[in-house]
């Protein structure tokens, strides 16, 4: 069986590519697109991989990452399927070659630049569904700016605990118009949304939505303006591998004793070998 | 210090793959073929019709139905659409079983052909029976015809109530368009009722049947047999037979105050039980009721078994990021309490 | 003028058939004809009185006028703007910000889900508030205003009364200061003794705001006590319309002179 080049037709590539500019178009809204059932479950990325196989051309160079990590199960799945239909695409662990990276839940600590697509993996793409069951409501509060009630989630944990107690998937207004779902990311990563140079895709497979944050895009968490968001407390660890701070930190349990790991597995190697990395942080964004 | 990562070997993915191959490679293609219920299954929630391919991924799947599912859905996403048939109209169906509850005695009669309904719940262990023929069987051919019977909806003509507005004027086909909400074209819809998992539609009909929902129906008809299928041909122009495939039809109706009204089922292969909770539930939907089996949302986004099965086996993948996310707020919470 | 109400009309039926109504229903379709022809103007300060019995369209009017439901004809302006032609999100703007609705059930208007601080805080933050702590004090502020303990603040709504639910209702609809106040029955399907502070909240908010309320009742003793102006309903049209002494002391009309005489 001959598959096409990214095993995705030609017919259904034209559709993605289509919808991937409308929602660059439209900052943070979400573009239902005829999602394909692909040879992967849904829930294991099938929304990334149809935007990645889409926009993949014959000299790209691909990473693909989970968690952080370039050889854990679904990456090496999704490389495989790669390598078999699309055999001139470079595969790659290094952040700064790659020219389109596919994750699952995280963004690489180095910076990524004007020629490189982070293709995100999304489970939810609705940000209003923890307030709204229904799709039919949450599309009119979109088109009606009508967020108040994620403001209230916020202001009801507050008032109760004292503290905002959402984990990952930290609603976001894309552009000073709509609220996203930057998708399961930790806090940690999404001050790396605000004004990038790169170009954001997120694909959900299974929800068949398409949405994208364009490069130097305004990017800014859902916040109290006297409580402002916390990203998760880094401070005192280091990576037990490669030293490194302020870095994002897996907590490791192993034979009794606490371990912190650094996260970005290429990263951790790039800082083991002396290599210099490219933070986010080097650059002023606003 | 003693902290290495687990790495995933490609090579190691492809030995299991081909160990699972070899624990059936003796299982026979042709032997699945002949456990009908099976392949039709796979067949009607893959949405792809070939006895061959579903037994081949019944084979592949080890007997794992959704899985198989998948395995077919995943390859009919590989075939390029050709043509669309006409509209198929089960008075055309080769009939080799069908009854109604409604009424005591129909046109054509009531067919009862192989079925085990009647038949009693016990593993056959005696080995030893007879091998029956099927022209001694006498369970097909009851009554004279040529397998093709009027819709007992006929009779019912001036009593049946449609929503003219309901009608979809084209075909939306859902492998290319995602179905929207509130209200989404009856076409989408069915096709979302006829590729869902048959246990998911028999539950949602169940609970409309026992109470927890707007109807509980009677079948007016219900069939059994092959339906041919028509294109247009593609350079004359006219309709042409291009082969039948199995299916089940069945049309319940349920009393709406001074109305009748129809729920509408059909699938791919033999499966009356999933086509009388199709057509059950196009009449919940039908309904404006604030139960579950009513909820459009919650019913057709539900319902898709290769969509559900993927999202809830996806909980295996590593979360440690949401959980050590979820896990750092509820840490600041406790600590800010002790002081 | 703050509020012009401009020939209201609402059926309820099939849209399609050329209705021909008797008795306010349509012989053909069976549609229902709720409104017909309501027109009044009502300026801040001013509070006006509907009343009718159950089915005269009194609540089916108040929610137009708060845009939950559209008319079939007719014109709403607010401070001069012709509300029913904007789109869904200005008019969404224009009633967080310049409306406040009490239903007659609180259960319509709470999320019970939510603290009674958060369901106050909604109107809030749909205001364009964003300081938490601000927002807090003003929710406690409110809610006190309408005699319910800051202690009480995180508490759902299911654990207070029916009375202090609709209190609630209230807090909220006039934490942004509205222009326009709206309240469908809210002493209903209270007791007599909780009826009376309900009344003499609003009398109090009368006092202190400078607003314009329509007060939709059954009953003439409550519209008495709280409406200088009053329209009467009947079958969904207005058959009287007035000053409320002078209503209520020579009413014209046959259904008014009915009303009246069933209070005393």
């Amino acid at each position: 069986m001959k598959y096409n080049f990214a095993y995705l037709d030609e017919d259904t590539k034209k559709e993605i590519r289509r919808k991937i500019l409308k929602a660059v178009a439209i900052p943070g809204h979400q573009i239902p697109f005829g999602s394909r059932v692909m040879p992967l479950a849904k829930g294991f990325g099938t929304g990334g991989l149809q935007i990645t196989l889409s926009i993949l051309k014959k000299n790209d160079i691909i990473k693909v990452i989970d968690q952080g990590r370039d050889d854990s199960l679904n990456p090496t799945n999704i490389k495989r399927l790669i390598k078999k239909t699309a055999p001139s695409v470079k595969i790659t662990n290094n952040t700064a070659d790659a020219t389109v990276i596919q994750t699952r839940h995280r963004i690489p600590e180095e910076r990524l630049k004007k020629h490189q697509i982070l293709v995100l993996q999304c489970p939810f793409p609705e940000p209003l569904r923890w307030v709204e069951k229904s799709e039919a409501k949450t599309r009119k509060m979109h088109a009606e700016m009508d967020y108040s009630k994620a403001y209230l989630y916020l202001y009801e944990h507050l008032l109760r605990y004292g503290e905002v107690l959402i984990g990952t998937r930290y609603p976001v207004m894309v552009n000073n118009r709509y609220l996203m779902d930057p998708t399961p990311i930790p806090r940690w990563d999404i001050p790396k949304l605000n004004y990038a140079e790169c170009l954001f895709l997120f694909g959900a497979g299974r929800e068949k939505r398409i949405y994208a944050v364009p490069p130097y895009t305004k990017v800014e968490p859902l916040e109290f303006e006297d409580h402002k968001f916390r990203t998760e407390d880094m401070s005192g660890k280091r990576c037990e591998l490669c030293g490194s701070e302020n870095v994002y930190l897996d907590e490791v349990i192993k034979d009794g004793q606490r371990y912190y790991v650094c996260s970005d597995s290429n990263f951790c190697e790039k800082m083991r070998k002396g290599i210099k990395v490219e933070r986010w942080e080097d650059v002023v964004r606003s | 210090m003693g902290f290495v990562a687990v790495k995933v070997d490609p090579e190691k993915i492809e030995k299991a793959e081909r160990l699972l191959k070899e624990k059936v490679r003796e299982v026979s293609e042709e032997h699945i073929k002949k456990l009908i219920f099976s392949v039709d299954k796979v067949m009607s929630e893959s949405g792809l019709y070939s006895e061959d391919l579903a037994a081949g991924a019944i084979k592949q799947s080890m007997g794992d139905l959704l899985e198989a599912s998948f395995l077919l859905r995943a390859f009919k996403n590989t075939l390029r659409r050709i043509e669309y048939t006409e509209p198929v109209d089960c008075k055309e169906m080769r009939v080799i079983r069908r009854i109604s509850s409604a009424f005591k005695d129909i046109s054509g009669g009531q067919i009862l052909g192989a079925t085990k309904d009647y038949s009693l719940r016990l593993l056959n262990f005696d080995e030893s029976e007879e091998i029956i023929k099927e022209e001694d069987s006498q369970i097909s051919n009851t009554t004279k015809f040529d397998g093709k019977l009027p819709k007992v909806r006929e009779f019912l003509k001036d009593y049946l109530v449609i929503d003219e507005e309901k009608i979809d004027k084209g075909i939306h086909d859902i492998t290319k368009e995602p179905v929207t909400f509130p209200n989404p074209p009856r076409s989408s819809m069915l096709q979302c009722l006829t590729m869902g998992e048959e246990g998911a539609l028999v539950m949602l009909a169940y609970s409309s049947l026992r109470g927890y929902g707007a109807v509980h129906p009677t079948i007016l008809e219900l069939r059994q047999g092959y339906l041919p299928l028509k294109i247009k041909h593609p350079l004359t122009g006219k309709t042409v037979n291009v082969g039948e495939v199995r299916a089940t039809e069945c049309e319940v109706i349920w009393q709406e105050n001074e109305k009748l009204k129809v729920g509408y089922g059909l699938v791919l292969g033999f499966n009356e039980r999933k086509a009388i909770a199709m057509a059950t539930l196009d009449l919940c939907l039908q309904a404006k009721d604030d139960t579950p089996a009513s909820d459009e949302e919650f019913v057709l986004y539900h319902i898709d078994g290769v969509d559900s099965m993927g999202f809830v086996e996806h909980l295996k993948l590593p979360h440690y990021i949401f959980f050590a996310s979820i896990f750092d707020r509820i840490k600041k919470v406790k600590g800010d309490r002790k002081k | 003028m703050l509020l012009e109400v401009k020939k209201i009309s609402k059926i309820f039926g099939d849209q399609k058939c050329k209705h021909e109504f008797k008795d306010n229903r349509c012989i053909k379709c069976g549609a229902i004809l709720a409104l017909d022809d309501i027109s009044f103007d009502l300026d801040l300060g001013e509070t006006l009185g509907i009343v009718g019995e159950s089915g005269s369209g009194k609540s089916t009017l108040l929610r137009i006028i708060y845009m939950d439901i559209e008319p079939d004809k007719g014109e709403e302006k607010l401070k001069g703007v012709n509300l029913f032609s904007l789109d869904s999100k200005r008019k969404r703007d224009v009633k967080v910000k310049n409306m406040g609705m009490v239903y007659q059930s609180p259960k319509e208007g709470l999320h019970y889900n939510i603290s009674v601080s958060a369901n106050v805080a909604e109107k809030l933050i749909d205001n364009g508030w964003r300081n938490f702590t601000k927002i807090k004090d003003k929710s406690v502020d409110l809610l006190n205003k309408v005699k319910i303990d800051s202690y009480r603040i995180k508490d759902y709504p299911s654990t207070f009364s029916l009375g202090m639910q609709q209190r609630v209702q209230i807090a909220k609809a006039i934490a942004n200061n509205p222009d326009l106040l709206l309240l469908d029955e809210p002493t209903a399907s209270l007791d007599v003794t909780v009826q009376a502070e309900i009344l003499d909240l609003i009398k109090q908010i009368q006092r202190e705001m400078n607003i314009a309320i329509i007060l939709v009742s059954h009953d003439l003793r409550v519209v008495r006590l709280l409406a200088e102006r009053v329209i009467v309903l009947k079958n969904g049209r207005i058959v009287e319309a007035g000053l409320t002494d002078q209503i209520l002391e020579d009413p014209q009309h046959e259904y008014t002179q009915r009303l009246v005489s069933s209070i005393l």
